[in-house]
Formats: C-alpha cells, structure tokens, sequence
C-alpha cells in the first residue's frame, strides 16, 4: 500500500502530467470565476481531448479542474456578490460586507488559506479511508455492489433537485439512455435500428458536453449583459486574511472535518455543505454579532470545508464506484474511457491510479491557492469581460470537441439535442446530475444485476448484505432529505434576515 | 399570441415533460421484451421502475396543480422564466444550429471565424475591431489545438 502511495507520486511528477494538473488548474479558475459555468462544464469541455492520453494524465487534468474550482468561485462571491458556483453561496454573507468595507483581499487572503488547508485534510482522509476500507470492499459479491450502485443513484435522486421524485425519474431516464446500443451482456443491439452510429451506445462526452455545457451557455446569454457590473477593488491586507485562517486553525480542521464527512454521502452538493458550515459556525461562536456583517470566520468555515469535501466526494466514487457528486460522475466517465472498471477492482488492479488522483488532489489544492493568490488581480478583472465575448468561443470549442468523439455528423446532431433537452429539464424544474450519473453507471449496473441473477436467481434480494445496504440506503434517504430541507430552511432564515437590515434606513 | 403560447409552455412544461419520459420509458418495456433475457433483464427492470415513478410524479403534479416549480439547483435564478427569455433562448440554440451547418459547408476553421463574427456583430452589436480580433484568434486557437492534438476535420460540402 506503501509502495503504491509513493509510486503515484512519482508517477505523477512527469513533466506532462503535472502540465495536465497545472493546465485543469486554470481551466477549474476560469470556469470558477465566472458564475453559471462550473466544475461539471469545465470538466465536460476537456473530455473530447482525454482521447490519446494516458490515464494519469487525463485524471491529473480532471481532477485539478475539480479542485480549483472550489477556490476560484470565491472571487465573485466576494467581489460582487454573486456566487460562483453554487458551493460558494454562504461565503457571501461575511466575504462581501468585507469587500464593502475595504478588506476584499483580506476575505480572499483567508478564503485561500482556508481552502488550501480545507483541500489538504480532504485528501489527507482520502488516502486515511483507503488502507481500511479495501478488505471490506474487497468482500462485496456482485448483488452488494448492485445494492450499493443503486443507493448512490437512489440518494443522488432523491437529493440533487427540489423534487425527489423527478430526480428518481431522471435518474432512472438515464439507466434507460444508457441500454442504448450493444448489451454488455448478451450479442445484442438495442434501441438502434439499422442506425450503426448507435451500435456504440450514445457517447459520454456528447450527453454530458450537451447536458451541461449548453443550457449554461445560452441560459447565460439569454439573461446578456456583463457577469459583473462593477466590483470592488482588492484593496489591502492578504496577509492579514493568511494570519486570520492560521489563528483560526481549529475552526479550518473542524469544518474540513465536516466537510469530508458530508462530502461523502453522495449527493449532497456543494451548497449543503457550504451552509451546514455556515450554518454552524454562526451557531456555535460565542460571539455572534459580527456574522453577517463581514466576519472572517464566516468566510474561513464554508471555504475550508467547501475544499475538503472534494476529498469526501472522491471516497464512494473510488471505493464503491458511486459517484459523489456528478463531477465524479464524469470523472468515473472518463476512467471508462481510458478502460479502467471503477469500482472495487481499482483497489486491486489499478491502485497507482487511485493514490495518483488523491495526489492530484492535494497538488491541485496547492496549485489553485498559489496561483488565485498571486494572480488574483488579473484574475479579477476577468469578471467584468462581457459574457457574449466568451460565449462563442465557448460554442465553438464545445461543437469542435464533440465532432472529435466519431467524426460522424450524428455527433452534432445529438449534441445539439441533448442541449435542447437540458436546457427544457432546467425550464420544466428536472434535475439534470442524476441523468448524467444514470447514464454512466447504467452499463455498471447491467453487468451487476446480470452476475447476481445469474448466480443467485432472484434470492439475492434477501443476502444480508443487500437487506443491510437497502435498509441503509432509507435511513440515508430520510436522514439526508432532512438536513438538505433544514439547511435550505435555514439558509433562507440568513438571507431574509440579512435583506431584512439591510432595507432598515 | 406567440409570447402568450410560449408562456403557456413554459409553465406547464412539466407535465408534457413527464409525459415524454413516460413514453420513452413505455417503448423501452415494450421493445425489450423481443430481446433475449440478457439483453432484456435491465431494460425491463428500469422501465418498469420509470413508469411506476414517472407515474407517481404525475398524480403529484395533478394533486399541486396551478403551482409553480423551482427548477433544478444550478441555476442561478428563478427570473428565467419568462416568454421573452425562453425566445432568447431558441434564439441562441438557432445560432449553434447555423453554427453545425457552416461547419459542415465551409469547413471547421473558416465556419468557426465566421461564427465569431457574425455572432458577436450581428447579435451584440459589438464592434468590429475586437470582433474580427477575437474571431481570427480563435481560428488561430482551432488550428493549434489541430497540430498538437492531431485533430481531423469535416471535409467542407463546399470544397474549400
């Protein structure tokens, strides 16, 4: 286990793998600052272009992507008020009085410094969980990873919309889209006709380049003007917010400690994650009249934990083969692509890649803090560039990558129709995560209904496995559905509360 | 009359939706079952969990009928749901359209520079100078990303 965590490093420190980490940094910083665009677009823009790399490259490239974008979307959130993603919301409360008042580089100085240490816990824990969970993972049957794909699926559902039964809905859409074309398990071809083009199934990149990428990009330009009107200037004091995290350093462990924690359960999304800390910090501080007004711990707890959590995420996607969140969904996708089986196989067969993607992590923290730091008034000024000037190259870029999966005109045509279908799932109040992860885990989950009726018949159902995993999963359900609707409830409190003095002349 | 039709569409698009899925899901179940077991085990399976669910979600929407619906948690606002803004955004998606169609006819480099122009000139008003700036350096990008990562391109309908 040893040898493997020190072989990932040096696996990592080729000069073109840490390219592909350093360049995924700058896209995760571009798609981070700029709000409506995110980690999942960042990610779906590159996959056209994993094709031809090896697998540490292309996860090294993803996985800085990933990891920059919780650092990068605090600049508008302190800026101007705007998140930049949506796990950067709560950080507005006290970021940007602070920017009112002068001290936006004090805000982001801390954000950083939270983030980067927030970042390093995350996958510090990851490479803690591994070494325990393999034995246990290690014993799952097919029936038990069946149960285990479904419950991430069921609480990715349930939790990633406002409506838990549209979620569902999507997501079993998504297993559905995803039977099209050759059986994995029998020499047939389903749902393509005479049509060849699908006798591969639909592409990944083109779902995921069409789901995502498109709907942001027009929905964006349909609302037209520049992401920023104005903003603040940075003003002084980087040092000032550093000093502020490391006198703070038992607020950043606790809440990177959450972080990871919350992180883990799939589905839960950044925004929970970011208020929950939020939410607790502003509860437990002795003195609490300065939350909401441009305290720095009410910046230090949501950034800290905001950063850990990819580390959280990362643990049932490289464990279990369930995505966390559905970035990891993509990057799940993408292991595909570069023929690797996630799930409980990478433990034995490929666990240079696992410790390679927990480097990355941690690198890619490093990586994003150092640069938003150094280059944080260029950066900053990237903001107030009008959308429409960055929307066409972002067409084109999209177009161009998507004929690159067959160079077959089928490519464009689904693209475009996989856009139009988001951009109506976004309108008609339907999550769009859980298609996406139905989709990827579909041939997954085929495979494993497949060995475990094979093997068992329908008795599997009752393996004490399966019963534990299926009981676990309700609990799950209930108790993640409750903390998701007390945090929206609470975080609605917050705001109406802050909208509240501030409208009192 | 077409903002009020667009308005009507917008709000009660859930249903139609939901309805679509349903379909979908509906000819999944029925053309599995011509499969073999191994092919028609996990079609059938989720269908039939689809149309159970699908179904379950319309009674819900009948039962809350007239109400409005947030839509999903990455957008940034709920203000995008007007007549004007879904027009827009037909509008944007007709772009993309005519985007594919001169990709194919002129080829992907002269069809992305034409792109850029027409885009930000004829849509945005945006000026010329900064519009031709940004156009050539995409074509220039394109060509780039072209040598290093070995891209192919369509072969132009009109022969360029």
């Amino acid at each position: 286990m040893l040898d493997a965590f020190v072989n990932a490093f040096w696996i990592l420190l080729d000069p073109f793998r840490l390219l592909m980490l350093f360049s995924g940094v700058a896209i995760g910083i571009a798609v981070g600052i700029l709000p409506g665009l995110g980690g999942l677009m960042g990610m779906a823009l590159v996959l056209p272009f994993l094709f031809g790399m090896d697998a540490y490259a292309g996860v090294a490239l993803l996985i800085g992507i990933a990891a920059a974008v919780p650092s990068a979307d605090t600049f508008p959130s302190v800026l101007m008020g705007i998140p930049g993603s949506s796990g950067s919301q709560a950080t507005i409360m006290d970021g940007y009085p602070m920017a009112r008042r002068g001290e936006a580089a004090r805000a982001l100085g801390a954000a950083f410094t939270a983030s980067l240490i927030g970042g390093l816990i995350g996958a510090l824990a990851l490479s803690a969980v591994v070494p325990f969970a393999r034995p246990l993972i290690l014993a799952f049957g097919s029936p038990e990873l069946f149960m285990l794909t479904l419950l991430g699926l069921s609480i990715i559902g349930v939790l990633s919309g406002n409506r838990p039964l549209k979620g569902m809905l999507a997501a079993v859409a998504g297993l559905a889209i995803g039977t099209v074309g050759g059986a994995p398990v029998a020499a047939e071809y389903r749902f393509a006709g005479d049509f060849l083009y699908l006798y591969d199934g639909l592409s990944l990149v083109i779902v995921a380049l069409g789901l995502f990428a498109l709907p942001e990009i027009v929905d964006l330009l349909a609302r037209g003007g520049a992401i920023a009107e104005r903003a603040r200037g940075l003003g002084h004091g980087w040092m000032d917010g550093v000093r502020d995290t490391l006198r703070h350093k038992w607020l950043v462990i606790r809440h990177s400690v959450i972080g990871v924690v919350i992180g883990a359960i799939p589905g839960m999304g950044s925004s929970i994650i970011d208020w929950v800390n939020y939410g607790i910090v502003a509860q437990t501080s002795k003195d609490r009249s300065r939350f909401g007004k441009g305290d720095v711990r009410g910046v230090i707890a949501p950034e800290s934990a905001n950063n850990a959590k990819e580390g959280g995420v990362l643990m049932p996607t490289l464990l279990f083969g369930v995505p966390g969140s559905s970035a990891m969904a993509m990057l799940l996708g993408a292991l595909m692509i570069f023929g690797v089986q996630p799930g409980p196989q990478m433990l034995t067969r490929d666990l240079d890649l696992v410790f390679v993607i927990i480097w990355s992590l941690a690198l890619a923290n490093v990586f994003g803090t150092f640069i938003c730091l150094l280059l944080s008034r260029p950066i900053a000024r990237l903001t107030f560039v009008p959308f429409h000037y960055i929307a066409p190259v972002i067409i084109v870029i999209v177009i161009v990558g998507a004929w690159q999966e067959t160079r077959h005109w089928a490519d464009l045509a689904f693209l475009l129709g996989f856009g139009l279908l988001g951009w109506l799932m976004k309108r008609s109040g339907m999550p769009r995560p859980p298609l996406l992860i139905g989709f990827i885990l579909s041939g997954l989950a085929e495979r494993y209904l497949w060995m475990s009726y094979n093997l068992y018949d329908w008795e599997w159902l009752t393996r004490p496995g399966v019963l534990t995993i299926g009981a676990l999963a309700v609990a799950l359900i209930v108790a993640s559905v409750r903390l998701k609707r007390n945090t929206s409830q609470r975080a609605e409190a917050i705001q109406m509360a802050e909208s509240d003095k501030e409208s009192r002349p | 009359m077409r903002s009020r039709l667009i308005g009507i569409f917008t709000r009660h698009l859930q249903t139609p939706f939901v309805l679509l899925v349903l379909a979908g899901l509906v000819a999944v179940l029925t053309i599995s079952q011509s499969f073999s077991l191994g092919a028609r085990l996990f079609p059938t399976v989720v269908a039939a969990l689809g149309i159970l669910l699908a179904l379950l979600e319309l009674g819900r929407q009948w039962l809350r009928r007239g109400a409005r619906e947030a839509s999903d948690y990455t957008d940034l606002g709920d203000e995008d749901d007007s007549p004007l803004f879904f027009a827009k955004g037909l509008l944007f998606f007709a772009w993309m359209l005519g985007f594919v169609g001169l990709f194919f006819l002129v080829g992907a480099l002269p069809a992305a520079g034409l792109f850029v122009l027409a885009f930000l000139t004829l849509q945005f008003r945006s000026p010329w100078l900064p519009s031709l700036g940004l156009a050539t350096g995409i074509v220039i990008l394109l060509w780039g990303l072209g040598q290093v990562l070995q891209l192919r391109w369509p072969t132009p309908l009109l022969g360029f």
